[in-house]
Order: C-alpha cells, then sequence, then structure tokens
C-alpha cells in the first residue's frame, strides 16, 4: 500500500476542515452563482444566438471545453472539468473511467439534465447537428406537398367528412394541395439540418432535441422505469410526443414494432405488461427501445449493461452492435468496463477526475496506452487469458473532487513521475493523427523529437 | 340390516383395493413405458411428473444411503446433497404448498487453503448456499462439515464455538458496517466477544490486524462514512479476521468497487491467504475475477451446481454447455479480436418454477429431446471434474 497518498489523505482531510462560518460563506457566494445560472437557463432568447456551425462536417457531436460544477456547502465540485471530444457520424465513442470520473455528468450534461440549481454547465460548448422540423415565422410546421414531374404541386380534392367531395356553389369541387404521406399514413414536415450549441440553449428549447433527435439509456433500468404505468404507455408517450399528428393506435403499432426490433418475444404481452413483470435484460430492452422510439440519431447509454448479468449483457451488446447498423446513428457508450468497451467503440476517451487524459482510436488505447492510468487500468483487470501471479494494481485513491491540486492530478498514484508533475497540469500531447494524452512524460519526448 | 352393512363395507374395501390395485399396475406400467422413452429416445408419450417424482425419490434415497458415510478426512468443508428451499405458500396449517428451491442438492468438498469459486447469474443460488454453508440459514436437509463436524444438525449455542473458525465478507461494503460505531469498536467487538486475546491486549491486536489489512493506525478513531468503497471492504475483511478464522466465504467482495481498487483487494486477499492459510469460498458472478483467484471452480445454473472442477480442467475443458455460454460472454479487451460468441437467448427462468428436465434445456443451444424431460445426473466425468449433463452420457 502507498504510504505517501494515506499520509497525504490525511493532510488533505485536515486541511479541508471547515468551519461553520466558512461553510456559510461558501454557501452564499454558491446562492449568488446559481441564482445567476438558473436566470441564464430559463432566458428566453431569439435560436440565433443558439445556432451555430460544426467544426467538421461528419461529427454528430462536439464537446468542446465543457465545465460543469456542482456547487456544494463544502466547495465547487469540478465533475466535469474542461473536456472536449467529438463524436463522429455513424460511430460509437466509449468514455472509460472509475466511479466519480465525471463520465455520467458529461453525458447527463449534453441532455441537459444536470439536477439545478446546485448542477450547473459553468462553460463550454456542445454542438449537436440536429435534423430537425422547419418552423414557420407561427412556430407551426411546414408540410411536404407532392409535386409532379414539372415540379408543380399536386392538387387534389378536399372532402367532406362523410367522404363525399366538398363543393362550391358553382358546383366545381374545392381544391387544396396534396400533402405528402409515408407509410404509416402519417404528414411529411419538411426538415433541415441545423446545429444547435445546447450549453447556451434556453432550457424549454430542449425538447426539441430530446428523445427525437438524441436519446438516452439509464444504469438501472428496475428505477428508470415508471412502476405505476404499463411498457405500452410509457412506450406510446414517447411517439405521442414526438411524432407530430400521431394518434394512439399508430402509437401503438410503433411501440410494437420498437419492441421486437430490441429482440422481445412477445411484444403484445410485455406491451400490456408492468416494470415488475419483466426481467433486468427485458427492462433494458424496453428502455432501450423507449430511447429508440424517436428514431434519434444520437444515443447515449449510460452503462447500460452493469446492472446486467454477463449472459443478457451479452445480448445486449450484441443488440446495440446491431442496432447501430439499422438506425443509421451514433453512441456514446459509457461505462467503467474495459471489455465492453473493446468490444463495442470505435473511439475512446479515458476520462480521469473530470478530465480527459487520453483520447484515441480503440486500437490505440489498447494495444498502445500512453497514460500511466490508462496503462494501470489495463493492468489491474484479470482476463480469461491472463496469468500473472500478482495483479498490478494503481496504489491510493481517487483525490477528492474539492479543491483539486494544481499539478497532474494523478500523481499521487503515479509510478513514472517526472520532476515536472509538481508543476502545471499537462496539456494535451498529439502522439498520432489520432491519439492525444494529458501527460508530462510525452511532452518531453515531442520536444526531443 | 347389520348384514346388508357389513356387505356394504366388504365390498368398499375390496374395491378399494382393487382400485389401488389397478392405480398401482397403471403407475408400474407408466414408469415401464418412462424407462422405454428414454432408451428409445421417443418421448411422445412421456410422463413427466411421474419422472419428476422418481428423480425426487432417487435424490433422496442417495442422500439417505451417504448420510452415515465417514467425511473426508483431508477435507476442511465437505458439502453433501445441500438443499435450501424457501417456502413461498403455506396451508393453513403451516404445511407448505409451494417452495422455492435456491440450493437443490449441492455437493462438493474443499481442501485447506484452496480457494473455491463459485459462479454464476444472479438468483441462482450462490449467495444464498455460502450463508447456508456457515448455517447463516437453517439448511432444509443435507450435510455439512466442517472439519469432520456435521454443522447443518447444530444448535445454535454449538455454533457460537465454531463462528470463530468460520466467517463471511459481504458484498456491499455500504451497507454491511454499522455507522455509529468507529473502526477500533467494530474490530474490538468479535475480539472481545470470543475472547480471543486478554482484554488489556485488545487494543494492540487491532492495531496489529489493521495494518495487516493495509489500514492506517489513525483509521482506529474514525467512522465508516469516512472512507472510501476499498478501504470499507478493507475493514469487513479485517472484521472477518479478527477471530482467526480458517475458512472465509467471500461473498462478491469486489462486485461493487472500481476496477483499480479491485485489483487492491484481491490482492490483499491473496496475500493474508498466504500469510494465515486462509481457505477461501469465492462467490461472484465475474469469471475473470474468479479464474485469477481459485484454485477449484463450481459453476451454478438455478440451484443446482452444474460443473465442479480444478481450475484448469474447466478452463481449458468446459464440459456443460452454461459453462461454454458463459466463458464466450466475457467481453474482450482487444478490440480486434471479434470473437464469434454463443448468445444465450431468453432469461434465468424462475427457481420457485424451474423448467422440466435439465432446468438449463429453455436456454441451450445444444438442447436435445431428453433435456426437456429427464434431469442429467451430477456424476464425475474426468478425475475431480464433475458435470451435470445429457451430452456426456
Amino acid at each position: 500500500m502507498g504510504n505517501n497518498s494515506d499520509e497525504k489523505t490525511k493532510k488533505v482531510i485536515d486541511k479541508h476542515y471547515l468551519s461553520g462560518k466558512e461553510v456559510r460563506a461558501i454557501a452564499k457566494a454558491n446562492a449568488k452563482e446559481m441564482r445567476r445560472l438558473e436566470k441564464a437557463k430559463n432566458r428566453v432568447i431569439p435560436e440565433s444566438e443558439y445556432v451555430t456551425q460544426m467544426r467538421d462536417e461528419n461529427n454528430i457531436l462536439e464537446i468542446e471545453n465543457l465545465h460543469s460544477y456542482f456547487f456544494t456547502d463544502q466547495g465547487v465540485v469540478k465533475a466535469v472539468n474542461g473536456v472536449s471530444f467529438d463524436i463522429p457520424l455513424n460511430s460509437t465513442v466509449g468514455v472509460v473511467g472509475e466511479s466519480g470520473c465525471g463520465k455520467s455528468v458529461t453525458s447527463m450534461s449534453v441532455m441537459r439534465l444536470l439536477q439545478g440549481p446546485s448542477g450547473q454547465i459553468v462553460e463550454g460548448s456542445i454542438r449537436f447537428k440536429a435534423y430537425d422540423f422547419k418552423v414557420d415565422p407561427n412556430g407551426e410546421y411546414i408540410p411536404v406537398y407532392v409535386k409532379d414531374e414539372d415540379g408543380n404541386v399536386v392538387m387534389e380534392e378536399e372532402l367532406n367528412e362523410d367522404g363525399t367531395p366538398r363543393l362550391l356553389k358553382d358546383g366545381s369541387p374545392v381544391l387544396k394541395p396534396k400533402l405528402m404521406r409515408d407509410e404509416n399514413g402519417m404528414t411529411v414536415y419538411e426538415k433541415e439540418e441545423k446545429v444547435f450549441d445546447i450549453a447556451k440553449m434556453p432550457i424549454k428549447q430542449m425538447y426539441r432535441l430530446r428523445g427525437r433527435q438524441m436519446s438516452m439509456v439509464f444504469q438501472e433500468p428496475m428505477t428508470s422505469l415508471n412502476p405505476i404505468f404499463t411498457i405500452g404507455d410509457q412506450l406510446d408517450e414517447v411517439t405521442l410526443l414526438h411524432v407530430p399528428g400521431a394518434t394512439k393506435a399508430m402509437a401503438k403499432e410503433h411501440s410494437i414494432n420498437m419492441l421486437n426490433l430490441v429482440g422481445i418475444a412477445m411484444p403484445e404481452r410485455v406491451y400490456k405488461s408492468y416494470p415488475h413483470e419483466l426481467s433486468g435484460g427485458m427492462r433494458q430492452r424496453v428502455m432501450i427501445a423507449m430511447a429508440l422510439a424517436g428514431e434519434p440519431r444520437l444515443i447515449i447509454a449510460d452503462e447500460p449493461t452493469t446492472a446486467l448479468d454477463v449472459t443478457i449483457q451479452a445480448q445486449i451488446l450484441s443488440l446495440f452492435n446491431d442496432l447501430k447498423k439499422r438506425i443509421n446513428g451514433s453512441i456514446l457508450l459509457i461505462t467503467h468496463d474495459l471489455g465492453v468497451i473493446a468490444e463495442m467503440a470505435d473511439y475512446v476517451v479515458v476520462m480521469y477526475a473530470g478530465r480527459i487524459i487520453e483520447k484515441g482510436t480503440a486500437s490505440e488505447i489498447f494495444h498502445k496506452p500512453c497514460h500511466p492510468y490508462t496503462q494501470g487500468l489495463q493492468k489491474s483487470k484479470p482476463t480469461m487469458t491472463s496469468s500473472e501471479d500478482k495483479l498490478f494494481n494503481i496504489p491510493g485513491n481517487v483525490p477528492n473532487p474539492i479543491n483539486m491540486p494544481d499539478h497532474c492530478y494523478f500523481k499521487e498514484r503515479c509510478g513514472k513521475c517526472l520532476k515536472k508533475c509538481s508543476g502545471d497540469y499537462p496539456e494535451m500531447v498529439q502522439v498520432s493523427p489520432t491519439h492525444f494524452v494529458a501527460c508530462h512524460l510525452y511532452a518531453e519526448e515531442e520536444k526531443r523529437g | 340390516m347389520d348384514n346388508e352393512n357389513k356387505n356394504k363395507r366388504i365390498s368398499s374395501s375390496e374395491e378399494k383395493e382393487i382400485a389401488e390395485k389397478e392405480a398401482l399396475e397403471l403407475r408400474l406400467k407408466k414408469e415401464s413405458a418412462n424407462e422405454a422413452a428414454i432408451a428409445s429416445g421417443d418421448f411422445t408419450d412421456f410422463d413427466d411428473e411421474l419422472e419428476a417424482e422418481r428423480e425426487e425419490a432417487l435424490k433422496e434415497q442417495v442422500a439417505l444411503n451417504d448420510k452415515d458415510i465417514e467425511p473426508d478426512k483431508d477435507a476442511i468443508l465437505e458439502v453433501r446433497h445441500l438443499k435450501k428451499y424457501f417456502v413461498l405458500k403455506k396451508t393453513i396449517l403451516g404445511k407448505p404448498i409451494s417452495s422455492l428451491r435456491a440450493v437443490d442438492d449441492v455437493s462438493f468438498i474443499v481442501k485447506p487453503g484452496e480457494t473455491l469459486g463459485i459462479v454464476g447469474e444472479s438468483g441462482c443460488g450462490k449467495t444464498t448456499m455460502g450463508r447456508t454453508v456457515l448455517k447463516l440459514y437453517q439448511p432444509t436437509s443435507g450435510q455439512v462439515f466442517f472439519e469432520g463436524v456435521d454443522v447443518a444438525g447444530m444448535k445454535e449455542k454449538e455454533m457460537r464455538a465454531l463462528r470463530t473458525k468460520m466467517q463471511i465478507v459481504f458484498q456491499d461494503p455500504y451497507s454491511s458496517l454499522p455507522p455509529r460505531s468507529t473502526v477500533g469498536d467494530i474490530l474490538a467487538e468479535p475480539v472481545k466477544v470470543h475472547n480471543i486475546v486478554p482484554k488489556n491486549e485488545v487494543k494492540d491486536y487491532v492495531l496489529e490486524l489493521m495494518e495487516s489489512c493495509g489500514l492506517r493506525d489513525y483509521y482506529y478513531e474514525r467512522y465508516p462514512h469516512e472512507f472510501s468503497g476499498g478501504q470499507r471492504q478493507r475493514i469487513c475483511i479485517a472484521r472477518a479476521l479478527a477471530v482467526k478464522p480458517k475458512f472465509i466465504v467471500c461473498d462478491e467482495p469486489v462486485s461493487a468497487l472500481d476496477v483499480s481498487i479491485q485489483a487492491q483487494i484481491i490482492n490483499l486477499l491473496k496475500k493474508l491467504q498466504i500469510e494465515r492459510g486462509l481457505t477461501y469460498m469465492f462467490i461472484s458472478h465475474d469469471l475473470s475475477v474468479v479464474k485469477y483467484i481459485s484454485d477449484k471452480i463450481g459453476i451454478m445454473y438455478l440451484g443446482s451446481m452444474v460443473e465442479f472442477g480444478k481450475k484448469q480442467d474447466i478452463f481449458s475443458n468446459p464440459l456443460h454447455p452454461y459453462t461454454e455460454a458463459l466463458f464466450s460472454a466475457v467481453p474482450n479487451p482487444n478490440p480486434d479480436e471479434k470473437t464469434e460468441r454463443i448468445v444465450l437467448t431468453g432469461d434465468i427462468p424462475s427457481p420457485a418454477n424451474p423448467p422440466k428436465g435439465c432446468k438449463f434445456h429453455t436456454r441451450c443451444p445444444k438442447c436435445m429431446e431428453i433435456c426437456k424431460h429427464v434431469a442429467p445426473e451430477y456424476k464425475e466425468h474426468e478425475d475431480g471434474h464433475f458435470c451435470a449433463c445429457h451430452l456426456y452420457d
């Protein structure tokens, strides 16, 4: 056991003793800051203020310098402290890290689901490319009309309630432009691609994105489903909310299709049952069906298999791989299991204490891990093929999230410390075109090279 | 009048006899038909209920036959035909109608200094078995020999002395420590209760114990809430070790911890085993951890042991299809190797209403006709490698 780290913990805890007076001072300062941020969240601002451009057209989500803080009476917890990464179209990005490293808070920030007023996005931008309905000046959706070969709008007779054509006084039928309808008989509305900065978006506008453009699969299917409504009710709600003009019958059909899609054997029966009647794996499938019902382009899966058994986990993971191809979307997968990441992800982001310490493609992270933490994490996990006598372990614990040190957060637990490590927090260093690492070891190398 | 009544009585008793005879004949007929069906492999008219009854009777007979055999002298723990049923419904007189078979006829032997890993999905009865072995649950039937003494039949008072020899580390370090006691109190209590050391030496003993578990001496005055998950699990391990046990049941000790902390705890458990010559029963659902720490492995499914053997045997040559599926379900931390995996369809059935025949047949990729009707026998296939599957009959 690292003696150093334990003595350090003692000191840190002693240093962090707060008197009642200090706590009140912190609470007062926090209250002011929280009020300001809450106001900004609820402001009504014109769309032009939060519509931006993507840096790279091939990305669906770009997170840049994101800071999400929690204002507690002990001090400000910088749960996400300057995180930047991109999610390219049609790919899976995995975020790995220990509990408390800020991976879930990152995903919650993307959905703007941080629990206010204490949890707030303080700084940074989250750019998301949405494929949203076009809106006319009155705030109504613009329908698509059927056009003939010459590009003229096709007209059709307007019908009365009894099905007979409505006639003008002179006997000629009333004509109206013919609406385009999809295979379900739903009106098709005009859509356009727009880039929103989620961090600046008023919270009331988020309903345009949540569910329809991006959706989330939560960690615990037991607590995320509402116990007093049937699965059908909860699934239908998604369709009724997000598809304009949807009827109950249509919603039911759509829900049952979704249940089929996620591999539930008897969708009609599951549709009528309550969450407690299903097993853990089934509930997680229902959660995934619910996330897919709005046909989103980005799915955020926050530890989707942590609460499940290995055999059920294998089922859910193969389902995700299947779905990615079918819905033509991207997945942001958050987990602490390196095995799951290796199976699923194209790109991997490793987080530690609120910051990204390494990011790159999956094979780069798994075959050439650069950061001592990533290396330690891989060595400390026993695998089915390994046969060492003693497991490698990273000594010590994650530092206290309040009052983080100025130097590298991993310094106390690191076995490869340099003199420089006591200095500033290391910058991101580019090791290869796609591989970045925040460690002084590589900054030195780059200089020499 | 009397005569008539007498005649009636005679005739009714005769009728009864005849009816019984007929029933017996029918039963024998059915039994022979069942046997013929098993032999021929044609299960069209198979009587599943009768087969279940026959298997139950057979199990009881075997258990009865084994009852008087002397326990293995080399073993620290020998479990024979252990059963633990939880009663779900009772009649008004308290007679059980339906029960949940959490542990159903499990037998195995653990030698001193070994680690037995128990693997299975949630709800397969592995935790219940761990607790029943320690007699935290009263076994429904079966025998548990600890150092040659049958624990299952013991009274609570007699158990008390034995408790110093067998201990448990629970899964969740957040809920298994009393929040109102300091670490010193928590660790000193078992020492005082069992008179492990003289009273004036208790504090020194506890401090020594804390050091061997990687806890600093100034933690003595602290409360559990001041610690992280890994440190709490160290306290739980120290508490179990305080009474100098020989055998410890580790019930998912690392499942609630982060990967880097997991490695610390596993290394600690290994170190203590070598230092103190402990025997572990390590219950976990994480196969890679079990593989790392165990010498022998038992794989459970719906209350029964489906495979048991040495680690090398089980990993190099898994016999049961469930074991194979479990192994292939473990995610491979190499992104370039895409392995073909056996994905089991469906969920684990309810142990209150297990499927007929082999319990695994509903999800088995290699299911045969016989599996749906006849439960496979749990027997030794290689030296020390047990398995219950029809594939190897």
